[in-house]
Formats: structure tokens, sequence, C-alpha cells
């Protein structure tokens, strides 16, 4: 069984796992980075 | 789930006038500081590769973020907003990479297009932003036909006159490589409309401006210099930067400029908004042809073609930039941004008192701000860098109206002033 803590800090983890506001920008972010490769 | 089981205390009507006008004018001044943050730029030589040019300027905005909070507040306040809301670190940090690409993609869309193309297409950000802030923050919700038609008709304004602007400002625009810049240009502008999300979600959630720039700065150094280094190579890299030292300055000074911009256009999204405040802030465009004209002299025996474009330009977009001004928010739509905050409060197991006080621009319980001998070692240390730098800076052999660029810096810094105690008086920099 997990600490307090460490529970506490796991649920946070899966909460910004599951939430779309972090990958929508993140795909973005890499297809920000294609293109700068795909530039040089 | 209905609006109404998620609605906290509703915010007095004054108070969010106040706040409302109060993000307006933040994202009138962001757009003064990041136009004339192209000033310095101009400086810099054209001839260094543009991987260092973002790198260095990131260097000057990371140092600049960290400092200035240390200046307006005091690290240690930043310490309380993590602990209020620890999550907000992961989307900081991926704004700052989002930033540094953006940026680094600006530079070879100017390169490949000229600005007048480049320019009016990243500056598109702003209708994604309104999308995002619509579809994921509820914005514009219950506002009424006329507040639509000023947000999106005003943004659509906008972008128009950036784009006669541009067209106007740029006559020696390079020819070739059109896809490439194209593709450039498109990618920033999607990266810099994306990057609101992060910024509408820590200021919905309640995270202070100045803590969210600093963790910011992180992700924006990391990727910057990790770009750099797969780019160029340790040596090629250092080379380039020896051999730009002259214009080190003026980079590290335009990375400086554009941070007190870009800290007001924090402000702004925090009152106003996305859909309100990226817009407003994109008159930047109208300061940098300022800048261009009356300081650089650039359109010195231009056409009356190309002054007719330029005034055509400047006064669709201002009056664009009035339209959203005079649409702020609802106090019905003011309920669907508590709703959203509610949801962030749920979601991420945030103390309500802290995520409804900072919505109305204010902290409770917060320990009174006092800086500590860190802070004094950022300020200072940052000082003591421009302070050598500008030592060894030389400007370049160019047309520059120096009694011009003292009167528009003069506007600058009362505009600074004017908003930096209105931000003070209303929030205490909340």
């Amino acid at each position: 069984m997990l600490k307090e803590p460490d529970a506490k800090r796991g649920s946070l983890l899966k909460a910004v796992i599951g939430d779309i506001h972090l990958w929508i920008p993140l795909v973005a972010l890499v297809v920000g980075l294609i293109l700068l490769h795909g530039l040089r | 789930m209905t609006i109404d089981t998620v609605v906290p205390s509703p915010i007095v009507l004054t108070r969010l006038r106040a706040l409302q006008a109060l993000g307006v004018l933040c994202g009138f001044v962001a757009g003064a500081w990041l136009g004339g943050a192209e000033a310095p730029i101009k400086l810099a030589a054209a001839n260094i590769p543009p991987t260092t040019v973002s790198l260095v300027m990131v260097v000057g905005v990371f140092l600049a973020r960290w400092s200035l909070p240390a200046l307006v507040r005091g690290t240690s306040s930043i310490r309380s907003d993590v602990q209020q809301a620890p999550h907000l670190v992961v989307w900081a940090v991926l704004a700052g990479a989002m930033w540094a690409v953006a940026n680094t993609l600006t530079v070879y869309a100017i390169r490949d297009v000229g600005l007048s193309i480049a320019f009016p297409l990243w500056n598109a950000n702003s209708l994604l932003g309104i999308f995002w802030g619509f579809t994921l923050f509820k914005e514009l919700r219950q506002s009424g036909w006329a507040r639509w038609l000023g947000v999106l008709g005003g943004a659509f304004a906008m972008f128009a006159g950036a784009a006669l602007l541009a067209a106007a400002s740029s006559t020696q625009a390079p020819a070739g490589r059109a896809p490439s810049g194209v593709m450039a240009a498109l990618g920033a502008g999607l990266l810099w409309g994306t990057m609101y999300i992060p910024y509408r979600k820590a200021y919905l959630t309640g995270m202070n401006p100045l803590s969210f720039i600093t963790f910011f700065t992180i992700g924006e150094l990391v990727t910057m210099v990790a770009l750099a280094l797969s780019y160029s190579g340790v040596t090629t890299l250092w080379r380039d930067l020896v051999q730009s030292r002259p214009a080190l300055f003026w980079l590290m000074l335009g990375g400086l400029v554009w941070v007190i911009g870009d800290l007001f256009q924090q402000y702004a999204t925090k009152y106003v908004g996305i859909s309100r405040g990226v817009p407003l802030s994109n008159t930047n465009q109208l300061w940098g042809l300022v800048w261009g004209i009356v300081v650089f002299g650039e359109l010195q025996g231009a056409s009356r073609h190309i002054y007719a474009l330029v005034i055509g330009g400047s006064l669709v977009m201002a009056l664009g930039a009035m339209a959203i001004a005079f649409s702020s928010a609802t106090g019905e739509e003011h309920v669907h941004w508590q709703g959203a905050a509610e949801r962030e409060t749920r979601r991420y197991g945030l103390d309500p008192a802290y995520v409804h006080a900072s919505m109305e621009g204010k902290e409770p319980g917060r320990e009174p701000m006092h800086r500590t001998w860190i802070d004094w070692l950022f300020i200072s240390g940052t000082t003591a860098i421009f302070v050598v730098l500008g030592m060894g800076a030389r400007l370049p052999e160019m047309h520059i109206n120096l009694g011009c660029a003292a009167a528009v810096s003069i506007v600058m810094l009362a505009l600074f002033f004017a908003c930096g105690i209105a931000l003070w008086r209303t929030t205490r920099f909340s």
C-alpha cells in the first residue's frame, strides 16, 4: 500500500496524464519540432 | 452537470468590471512592449544563424524572467504558488518549450518569405486562441451576438490590418523558398496559438503570472539549448557565439523587453481570457511599425501606395483592437469561466478558496512579500551581465534616429508604469 504523499503524487500524475489540455499542446509541440527538423 | 451546480459565490460585478478594464489595459501595454522587442533585435547582425539568435534571446528572457519576479514580489511567493497548484509546473515548462520552437520557426519564416507574409500568418494565432478559449475554457459563452461580433470581427479586422501593414513594411522581402517559409510561419502560429492553453489553464486555476513565467523559462531554455546543440554542435555554437559578441547585448535586450511585454500579456490572459487578451497584445505589430518608421527610417521615399497601406492597415488594426476592448465578458460569461475553474479545482484537488480568490485578483492568506538574499543575487547578477555585455556592444552602421528612439522608449516606460501601478492597486500583482 502506498504512503499518503506517494498516493497523492500518484493521483496527481494520473490527473495530469488524463488531461486533454496536456495532449493538445504536446501534439502541437511535436508537429513544431518535426517542422523545424525539416527546415534545417 | 448544469452550470448552476458548479457555480461558487458570484464575483461582485464592479470588481469584475475593474479586472476586465485592467486586463484590456495589460493587453495594449503588452502590444507596446512586444512590438518594442523587435527594435534591439534589429540592431543585431543579420548573419547570425537562426538557432543562435533564438538561443541568445532565450538567455536574455531567462535572466529577465528570474530577476523580474524577484524584483517585484520576491521568489518566496513562487514556492507558495507551487505548493497550491504543483501540476501547473508541467504546463509552464511545456509552454516554454512551445515558445522556443515557435520563436525559432519565425526566424526561418522571415528568412524564407519575409516579414510581409510571415507576420500575418503567425499572428493568426489569435484566431486559434479564440477557438481554444471557447472550446476548452468556456469563454464567450452566453456573451451575446454583439460581443461575439466584437471579438471575432475584431480579430479578423486585426488579421486584415496586419496583412496590410506587413505588406507595406517589408518591401525588401527576400524571395524564394516560399513553401517552407509559409509552413514555418503557420507552424509558429499553431504553436503560439496553442501555447495559450497552458496560459489560460494556469490563470484559471489561480497561479500567479510571475510564478508561471519562472517555470516557463526552464522549458524554454532547456529546449533552446538542446535545439542549438543538436543543430550546430558545441564547437560551432561556441564559435557563432564568439563571433556574435557585439550583437549579444542587443539580442538579450530584445529578450528582456519581450519578457516585460509577455508579463503584461499573461496578466491580460488572466483577467480577460485568451479570446480577448491574445488579439489585444497582437497590436505589437503597430508598435513594431512605429519603431521601424520613426526610429529606423524605414519607408523613406516610399510611394503613396505604400503609405496608404500603412495608414489603412493601422486604422483597420486599431479598430479591430478597439472592438475587442469594448467586448468585455459579461456577468453571465464569467459564470461559465467559474465553471471551468471549478472543473480544474475538482480534477486537481485544489483549494476552492485559493482558486476563487485568485479569479478576483486577490491572494488571501499569503505571507507578506519579502525579498531574500537570493532575490538580490538574481537582480544584481542579471544587471551585471547586461552591463558587461552592454560595454562590448556596438551600434551597427545604419540609420537610427536616437531622439525618436528616446521618445518612443519614454512612451513605453510611461505605459509600463501606468499599467504596473494599476496592477498593484487593483490586484497587488496577483
